[in-house]
């Protein structure tokens, strides 16, 4: 019997609405599409006017108001510690590498695997679900890395 | 103001001296002690991250793998500390070979992302294996015993602790001033150079990795037996962020500033944790907040860390002295003037929809300047990156001395005799003139890593120093030996770039704009120098816009233009050649 609880509705309601809301930020208004812009060239986006550390508060503000959102969800259906955030952040960046980083919908799918596997290794071998949820992210990275193939050259500071 | 010298025999007296200093106080001993473990670890990162720029949270993975290791060999099977010592550094460099060689093909942020990853797993592994004692850890841990000495007190370790750290700072320092080191400060910001010099790369970047495992598992070996007892807590995830924070705070590309970030957190934080409760008058871990605000801030003041302020404050090395005058190199056999040496068939390369060389085809020999010249975007830059190997061509053959080298890499290729320069200048502006040009010599010397370590390379080196000063005087350049590279005008940049090429003994110059940058008394310098590497046998490959420049120094010309050939042949005949002159000036009515 499922057993769904108005707190769990909650969540993937709210997931839902962000989602959307950061699809029209980046999408259809100009503070997103400036924000795009620097992720992509900096230089370029000052040379046509953005600030661009301001766009750097910006995002760090959005990803600020998002993990609260997400730990006063969290909070009513988990045992909360003071140092909770930091697992659920590593497991969140998991989710988001296994998505790609590039679309919400994927990170979604991505942060349900990661669910998804922890419970399966819970119920298999307890004592290692930690260390294997976080050993499957080395493969992704490796992927994800040959994917991306392109010569580094950063400049010196 | 005293010399670094002075300064280091300072820091030695100290930590000789601390046991009898601090005998009435047990408790800083103890201190001491951490701080030497701690240093240990955050020297490898320094290496790692600081100069070589991988960021990594996962080194306590290493220092726990080796603490386990001796942990259990010597408790449960007995074995001697030394025996496991052995076993315990084994362990780390497997670990450190395995995860290497997966973890250094990932790029930037997914590298960080694997470190703290598999620095997670492992906490887990340790804390949830019955033979390791779960999270419990295990006890009883016997003391290392040398030469009749049982280092069984805090007193007792603190020598053994800081003989192996002081030996590895001094081994870490030695590297870093040679002929590795000089590529390994390449790895960071400038690795297509450093191939370009015969460097290699990736191996060099592992080996660095592979170090800063076995300083870390050396702690862990050290840790095990200094306290009688290891548990998980102690190599989580904190651990690892903490020992990055002491790199990045001591001053992350300074060896000596992992001393001073490991004393400087090590201190502070029990200094806060005594402090503070007792300022508000109730206990609690306010030192983790109060040390976060106080990092924040230090990092905004000093976001180079603490070493280079220490560093201001010391005498600055003493210049002019100049690296004593050997006897040439070895120089490797030149080909016979007017020997065919290059020969570019039908190259080509597209990125994308961009043709940048389309079938381009010409020939050079011994003993010749050829230069190629075109408009800016007509594709010299990436013929030059055909040639070297920076890029590979999409067809056709590109032969040197009849060998086929359009599949080799650049360092294989530089092997071969060929030598070049960037058009984006490409110098490690911190380094001094004299370092960057030696870094040129790198395929003149043997001596690896290891000799480094332990300063047997010195006559390689001095041969080496003598090399690239004789080079930089060549140039003209002698007064500015040692000079950071990143302080002279941008002409004269262009001209170390040259010298750094000479260096490796090349037969084959190319020179990607060298005149840029230069004033007129400059240019003709420079022209007049390679006249006389013409006259000495070397052939060049020029590309140039300044046609004054080109024009009176060349043998023959290629003009390039939107990726193909337009023309080639004498000066004269290119200058009065009606497609060369459409193709600069939009055509004449």
């Amino acid at each position: 019997m499922l057993d769904i609880t108005a707190q769990s509705l909650w969540v993937v309601c709210a997931s839902l609405v962000l989602m959307i809301v950061l699809w029209v930020f980046f999408e259809h208004t100009i503070w997103g599409k400036a924000l795009r812009a620097t992720a992509v060239n900096s230089t370029g986006a000052r040379l046509v006017g953005i600030p661009t550390e301001l766009s750097g508060s910006l995002s760090f503000l959005l990803a600020a108001f998002i993990g609260a959102v997400s730990g006063i969800l969290i909070a009513p259906i988990t045992t909360i510690y003071y140092d909770t955030g930091f697992l659920i952040g590593l497991k969140g960046f998991v989710g988001v590498i296994l998505g790609g980083m590039a679309s919400y919908p994927l990170a979604v799918l991505g942060a349900v695997a990661v669910g998804l596997l922890e419970s399966f290794f819970s119920f298999w071998v307890s004592n290692l679900k930690e260390a294997i949820v976080f050993t499957i992210i080395i493969p992704v990275l490796i992927w994800r890395s040959l994917r991306s193939r392109h010569v580094e050259e950063k400049e010196e500071a | 103001m005293i010399g670094a010298r002075a300064a280091l025999a300072l820091f030695l007296a100290f930590i000789a001296a601390a046991p009898l200093l601090l005998a009435q106080h047990p408790f800083y001993i103890t201190l001491m002690n951490y701080i030497a473990l701690a240093t240990l670890v955050s020297l490898g990162l320094v290496l790692l991250t600081g100069v070589v720029g991988l960021m990594s949270f996962g080194q306590q993975a290493f220092t726990g793998l080796a603490a386990y290791t001796t942990a259990v060999l010597t408790t449960l099977y007995g074995a001697s500390p030394w025996i496991a010592l052995l076993a315990a550094l084994a362990v780390t460099a497997l670990a450190g070979l395995i995860l290497g060689l997966i973890s250094l093909r990932l790029s930037g942020h997914y590298l960080a992302l694997a470190t703290i990853a598999w620095g997670i797993s492992l906490f887990y592994v340790f804390g949830n294996l019955t033979i390791l004692g779960q999270f419990t850890g295990i006890g009883n841990i016997p003391a290392v015993v040398a030469f009749g000495l049982t280092f069984d007190t805090a007193a007792k370790s603190y020598y053994l602790n800081w003989i192996f750290t002081i030996a590895a700072l001094l081994a870490a320092r030695n590297l870093l001033d040679s002929r590795s080191g000089r590529a390994i400060r390449a790895l960071r910001f400038r690795s297509v150079m450093a191939e370009s010099v015969g460097v290699d790369t990736g191996a060099l970047k592992f080996l660095v990795f592979f170090y800063a495992a076995l300083l870390a598992g050396l702690s862990g070996w050290l840790y095990a037996h200094y306290l009688g007892f290891v548990s998980p807590q102690a190599f989580d995830v904190n651990a690892g962020i903490d020992y990055l924070f002491m790199a990045v705070i001591g001053g992350a590309s300074h060896v000596w500033g992992a001393v001073v970030g490991a004393a400087l957190l090590t201190v502070l934080n029990e200094w806060l944790k005594d402090l503070l409760p007792r300022l508000f008058q109730q206990t609690g871990n306010y030192e983790i907040v109060a040390f976060g605000l106080l990092m924040m801030l230090l990092l905004h003041r000093a976001p180079e860390g603490l070493m280079p302020v220490f560093a201001r404050l010391l005498r600055a090395r003493t210049r002019g002295s100049r690296p004593p005058v050997l006897p040439a190199l070895a120089r490797r056999a030149r080909p016979h003037p007017g020997e065919l040496l290059l020969e570019v068939r039908s190259a080509g390369k597209r990125f994308g929809g961009l043709v940048a060389v389309r079938d381009l085809s010409f020939e050079m020999n011994s003993g010749e300047i050829l230069g190629l010249i075109g408009p800016n975007g007509a594709g010299k830059s990436t013929m030059f990156n055909l040639i070297t190997g920076v890029l590979r061509s999409d067809g056709g053959e590109i032969l040197f001395r009849g060998e086929r080298i359009d599949r080799l890499r650049p360092r294989q290729i530089a092997r071969r005799g060929i030598g070049r320069t960037f058009q984006l200048v490409n110098l490690i502006s911190t380094m001094s003139v004299l370092e960057n040009v030696a870094l040129g010599a790198h395929l003149r010397g043997r001596q690896g890593t290891l000799a480094a370590m332990l300063r047997r390379e010195r006559k390689e080196e001095a041969q080496l120093l003598s090399e690239a000063a004789r080079e930089i005087d060549r140039v003209g350049l002698g007064e500015h030996l040692y000079e950071a590279a990143g302080s002279l005008a941008l002409g004269q940049q262009r001209i170390v770039e040259i010298a750094r090429a000479l260096c490796a003994d090349p037969v084959l110059l190319l020179l990607d704009e060298p005149a840029a940058g230069l004033r007129y008394a400059e240019k003709q310098a420079l022209a007049q120098l390679l006249r006389q590497l013409r006259a000495e046998g070397m052939s060049i490959l020029l590309v140039e816009h300044d046609m004054e420049f080109v024009m009176g120094l060349v043998d023959r010309l290629v003009v390039m233009d939107f990726g193909e050939k337009l023309a080639q042949g004498l000066p004269r005949e290119i200058q009065a050649d009606p497609a060369v002159l459409e193709a600069y000036l939009g055509g004449i009515e």
